[in-house]
């Protein structure tokens, strides 16, 4: 009997435990995150509080690109966003280094080595530049003083020091950025492989676009812990009969059909936008970033067609294109309801983790001001 | 049944269940530069440092320079410094080419004179009055050898020996310091100084930069080169210094006086209308006003017509104006003839109709242009006055009167053919007698086409040196193979877009023995991709007869020289287009005088006509085993097709199964079916995707004028309501019905592609109860259960 008593009572107590272990764990939520995409722009202060307004606590920094030089027949490094832009930075941070294709199609398999020692060699340079800023800025910048003898500089450049060393400490994450294909998937794969043996203290993660989601079989599965799936570029924008090439309900729907994929995957949400210009039904190129605001504000210049497509009304140069009378202006983008009802999709089939990040491409107060930051907790709220 | 259940679960599901919207596209679109027409391209060692500027859909030219004027000026200086007799090849060899450790190295081992034995430079260099020289030469090498170990855009990062280079880095500068201000000739002072503000400039101390130019150098001389490259140092300085305006007026003067930093200049240069205004204030000359104000106009896409004018009556003489007019006469180039030469949609024709509308852009702006284009005619005649007649503008009016279609006037302004010309304006001038014979009243006569071709081959030989451009040619080709239609002559039309494209894409270096969609190398379908699209049957004959001729004219020897078809393959085609014209009977006698082997040796017949024509693959699989592999040939499969519908009209027992068996075979080769290879030759994801328009707009594809069967299926609807109206057989019913619905979904749905919102969603013509008098048949039992989406039809 009392046997008995003792097993009920520690079955409940396992039960409660368990209860209680899971209304914890429900506090926990999904980092909301970011991407920081120009290159010419940092974050400043007033980005940095419409961030906290959102709760957005982490960032994806762009620290360069990989490219191919046809001429040199080399890749290239291309920076991306300079440290000195930025007069805030947020407390979580996750590198960024986009590789094109290109340079995987044009290197051999024997190459990823070097190839990796280079993009390791690139990335702590990156890292060391946006951690010193760090600490520049909450170390010194902040700082309030009146008289500049009064302060122990030494003891705020151990401050400096520290931030920027607690800075690298919680942000040693690189998302390398690939939209492999079939065919240099084996580089691709073999290239992340050597960035982990060379970064051993970094977590290596990699992206993952739609079509590598859906036909992951075909794809492959890159050798890392986490992916960033990227839901969004689902058309040809060059195509006059693609109604959106970043993003709608349907075409999300088209790609992430399972729940299958075989790795964590953290989540990327398109909330940017352009136009599509075509001249005599051909396509004459992209405008970018654009707001549907700026086109509706000027029906002097955008004469309205209908809910997405513009009409200009006389020959203008704008940036280094000659818009003609006549040119149909196409905006493509995402609105607030569309966005929801994709992320709800993207909660439904992917289930990401509770560690996932759910992040925002790109950051701009235009894209921001454009879908509401009411509807922006609304998104980030799906997720928790 | 089980058997045939599981693939019939698959193949049905599959088909009626991934009906995508679209495939994205993944295939390269062409626009902007790669189609743009343009046959004014004289680009004269005068405007050869405006290079990057030449007009271009993309945003510049190119990132560098062609000219050379900078860099003769430099050695030119060395030259009169040391020795007038010193040859200017020689200095180039070492300012320019040797390496720095190599020159180093030999230096440091005495060994420059016997390395470079009979090199008037180094002769000069090494004698004992001249070894301050030699240092400064030293020492701009150590610089030249630090850029270009920075010039690996690695090293940054990976560099072992970049400290090494730091060290090096500021070893120079400290050198530098020392030794600028010393008491030294003008010459080396000047260099010493010019080296000494650009590696501060490079370590970023703008204001040392600033300051070593203006103790050294001052803007309102230009006596030397180093002058203008070193100005250009201090005008960024002073930018990122703050002081704007300065800046930008040194850089306007910079921009005038040099070649190698225009491109830089310009992109530094602020073009806002108040900045402009304020540096124009500090301009002391008109050549410098001159210069600012082409600064503002010289990449812009737009109308600059106002501006040139402006710059032409401050300075009647300023070198720009060639330059500037060529870009305003390449933008109407553009404007006019991109549209009416190529896919850009809709022709702007000379001799159409135009319709009057409130949406008539392409109208409005044609004629925008056109009033323009008169404008600048008329400021062509005041700049070939001013100029004294020069035969550049000769040639530039020439040209705008032919835009204006006032081909006599061109010709009476155009040098004679015969004329002694310097040879950039030798090929212009045959260029526009080219295009003049291409009028419609010219090419139709024996002769001018006879001096057409002579021109053309001219022209191709100076192309094969790369003395011609590709896109030129292109240019040409695209006008001529409009000129054929005209003179209703499809076959020369093909030949000359087929021509255009091979100039067009040999500028990317594209071989176009890649270029086969088939894996047999004999089969090259991309040399009938031309005739497929516009040819009519009766023209595949005149292009048999063009390739076997012998005893061209120079105009036909010309279009002879791309790579043909082979006669079976136009034969074949011919076939096809007369199939697809309703001329069943010829296009059965025409592939039966083609081999059995033919169908298997060339394209891909193979893998497309095998399949049991009698069976539409969407209602029943087929075993690899059974594929009929016997007879792949298109006059067998056309004979079954003529002995099929005699039958099924021919009254008489089973006339209702063969007509549901001809029924099937025009469905099999539609485009939804499993031999739609018949009469056609690639397929894609859209109907709509397989008209690939061809040269330009006004030139109307043929390839699916047998839609009404191929894509809309009509005849096979026909025959499948005739068995409907009239079989006594269930069975047949059944599937003919069954069919019905099939071809109405897809109809549907090719007809409504990109219906997004959904306006035009699909109603099943056959559901419920209809279905109830053949639930009984074993057909309808085996689509009941195999296909989900019959199924729910039938449950409706």
């Amino acid at each position: 009997m009392r046997t008995l008593t003792i097993i009920k009572f520690s079955l409940l107590f396992v039960l409660f435990s368990a209860f209680t272990l899971k209304s914890c764990k429900q506090t926990e939520r999904s980092k909301r995150s970011v991407f920081l995409w120009k290159t010419n722009e940092g974050l400043k202060e007033s980005d940095q509080k419409t961030l906290e307004s959102l709760e957005i606590t982490h960032t994806y920094i762009r620290f360069g690109d990989i490219e191919w030089n046809p001429v040199f027949q080399r890749s290239e490094p291309i920076e991306g966003a300079d440290s000195w832009d930025f007069d805030a930075m947020s407390y979580y941070s996750t590198a960024v280094i986009f590789i094109t294709n290109e340079v995987l199609q044009n290197l051999e398999f024997p190459d990823m080595k070097d190839m990796a020692n280079k993009v390791a060699a690139f990335y702590n340079d990156r890292q060391d530049e946006f951690a010193s800023r760090y600490g520049r800025i909450y170390g010194y910048e902040k700082l309030e003083y009146e008289n500049y003898r009064d302060v122990d500089w030494d003891a705020v450049k151990l401050k400096s020091d520290s931030l920027k060393d607690d800075w690298s400490l919680r942000n040693n994450r690189l998302l390398i950025d690939c939209d492999w294909s079939e065919s240099t998937k084996d580089k691709y794969f073999s290239l992340l492989k050597e960035l982990k043996i060379i970064l051993r203290k970094t977590e290596i993660q990699s992206t993952i676009r739609l079509w590598q989601y859906r036909d992951y079989k075909l794809a492959g599965i890159p050798p890392v812990k986490r992916g960033l799936l990227m839901c969004y570029s689902t058309g040809d924008p060059k195509d006059i009969n693609t109604e959106n090439a970043i993003v709608d309900y349907a075409s999300i729907q088209e790609y992430i059909t399972h729940s299958r994929y075989p790795m964590k995957l953290d989540i990327a949400l398109p909330v940017y936008s352009w136009g599509t210009l075509f001249r005599n039904r051909e396509f004459a190129g992209i405008i970018s970033p654009l707001s549907i605001n700026y086109l509706e504000e000027n029906p002097a210049l955008f004469e309205k067609k209908d809910s997405i497509n513009f009409i200009i009304q006389t020959d203008t140069v704008l940036g280094n294109t000659y818009y003609r009378f006549g040119d149909v202006l196409h905006y493509q983008g995402v609105n607030a309801e569309e966005l929801i009802n994709i992320a709800k999709w993207v909660k439904k089939m992917v289930k990401p983790d509770k560690a996932a990040i759910i992040s925002l491409f790109s950051y701009d107060p235009l894209y921001f001001n454009q879908i509401g930051h009411e509807n922006i907790r609304k998104v980030f709220h799906i997720f928790n | 049944m089980k058997t045939f259940a599981k693939y019939s679960i698959f193949l049905i599901s599959l088909i009626l269940f991934s009906q995508s919207k679209s495939s994205f596209a993944c295939s390269y679109t062409e626009y902007g530069e790669d189609i743009r027409i343009s046959m004014f391209r004289i680009f004269n060692e005068n405007m050869s440092g405006f290079y990057p500027f030449k007009y271009n859909a993309h945003q510049y030219n190119a990132c560098f320079t062609i000219s050379s004027k900078d860099k003769q000026r430099n050695i030119q200086e060395w030259i009169q410094e040391l020795n007038p007799s010193i040859r200017s090849n020689d200095v180039e060899l070492i300012l320019y080419k040797c390496d720095p450790t190599l020159f180093y190295n030999l230096y440091n081992n005495n060994k420059l004179q016997s390395f470079f034995k009979g090199n008037t430079f180094i002769e000069e260099l090494t004698k004992e009055k001249n070894k301050d020289i030699l240092q400064y030469l030293l020492i701009s090498k150590g610089i030249e050898y630090l850029e270009e170990f920075h010039s690996d855009p690695w090293v940054e990062y990976v560099g072992k020996n970049y400290d090494f280079n730091s060290q090096l880095n500021r070893s120079i500068l400290e050198h530098l310091e020392e030794i600028v201000g010393t008491d030294m000739n003008p010459f080396l002072q000047q260099r010493y100084a010019f080296q000494y503000l650009r590696m501060l400039f490079q370590n970023n101390d703008y204001y040392g930069c600033k300051e070593v130019y203006y103790t050294h150098f001052n803007p309102n001389k230009n006596e030397t080169i180093l002058n203008p490259w070193a100005l250009h140092y201090c005008a960024i300085a002073e930018k990122e210094s703050g002081d704007s305006i300065e800046a930008n007026y040194h850089m306007a003067l910079v921009f005038d006086r040099c070649d190698d930093k225009k491109l830089r200049m310009y992109m530094q240069f602020n073009r806002s209308q108040s900045m402009i205004n304020q540096t124009l204030a500090l301009a002391k000359t008109p050549q410098e006003k001159a210069a600012i104000l082409t600064m503002t106009i010289v990449n812009n896409p737009g109308r600059t017509l106002s501006t040139v004018q402006e710059i032409a009556s401050i300075d009647p003489g300023y070198y720009a104006l060639d330059f500037l007019l060529l870009r305003e006469i390449n933008k109407l180039e553009d404007w006019i003839l991109t549209p009416s030469l190529t896919l850009s949609k809709p022709t702007v024709l000379m001799d159409e109709e135009w319709r009057d509308g409130p949406e008539d852009y392409l109208r409005k702006n044609y004629e925008k242009d056109r009033a323009y284009l008169k404008q600048v005619i008329l400021f062509g005649h005041k700049m070939l006055s001013q100029s004294g007649n020069s035969d550049y503008m000769k040639l530039a009016l020439a040209h705008l009167y032919i835009l204006d279609e006032q081909n006599s006037t061109a010709l009476s302004i155009l040098p004679n053919a015969e004329a002694s010309l310097p040879t950039v304006l030798y090929k212009q001038n045959i260029i526009e007698q080219l295009i003049l014979l291409s009028s419609k009243e010219k090419i139709t006569f024996f002769n001018n086409r006879e001096d057409a071709g002579k021109l053309f081959f001219l022209l191709d030989s100076l192309y094969q040196k790369d003395q011609v451009d590709g896109m030129t040619m292109y240019s040409l080709c695209q006008r001529y193979a409009k000129a054929m239609t005209y003179n209703n002559d499809n076959v020369r039309a093909a030949l000359f877009l087929e021509m255009g494209n091979l100039y067009q894409y040999s500028e990317w270096n594209y071989d176009k023995k890649d270029m086969k969609f088939s894996i047999n190398e004999d089969f090259n379908y991309y040399t009938l991709n031309y005739f497929d699209q516009i040819a009519s049957a009766d023209d595949m004959d005149d292009l048999i007869t063009f390739i076997q001729n012998d005893g061209r004219n120079q105009f036909d020897s010309f279009l002879a020289r791309q790579e043909f078809a082979s006669i079976e393959q136009c034969t074949e085609l011919k076939g096809s287009k007369l199939f697809r014209e309703g001329r069943y009977k010829e296009a059965l006698a025409v592939w039966e005088s083609l081999d059995d082997s033919y169908w298997l040796d060339n394209g891909e017949f193979q893998y497309y006509l095998k399949h049991n024509i009698f069976r539409p693959m969407d209602l029943y699989s087929e075993s690899e085993s059974n594929l009929n592999m016997k007879r792949i040939n298109k006059a067998y499969i056309m004979d079954l097709i003529l002995d099929l519908e005699e039958k099924a009209n021919s009254p008489g027992r089973r006339q209702d199964l063969y007509t549901l068996k001809l029924a099937h075979v025009w469905f099999n080769v539609s485009y939804y079916g499993n031999s739609w290879m018949l009469a056609h030759y690639y397929k894609s994801c859209s109907p709509d995707n397989e008209i690939s328009g061809v040269g330009f707009s006004s030139l109307n594809s043929v390839v699916q004028c047998d839609s009404a069967n191929y894509i809309y299926l009509n005849k096979a609807r026909e025959l499948y309501e005739k068995v409907v109206a009239e079989s006594n057989d269930k069975e047949l019913k059944v599937e003919a019905l069954v069919m019905l619905q099939y071809t109405d979904y897809l109809i549907h749905y090719t007809k409504y592609r990109y219906d997004w919102d959904n306006e035009h969603p699909y109603a099943p013509k056959y559901t419920g109860n209809f279905w109830k008098e053949y639930e009984e048949t074993d057909f309808y039992h085996m689509m009941y259960i195999t296909c989900p989406r019959f199924e729910a039809y039938v449950d409706m």
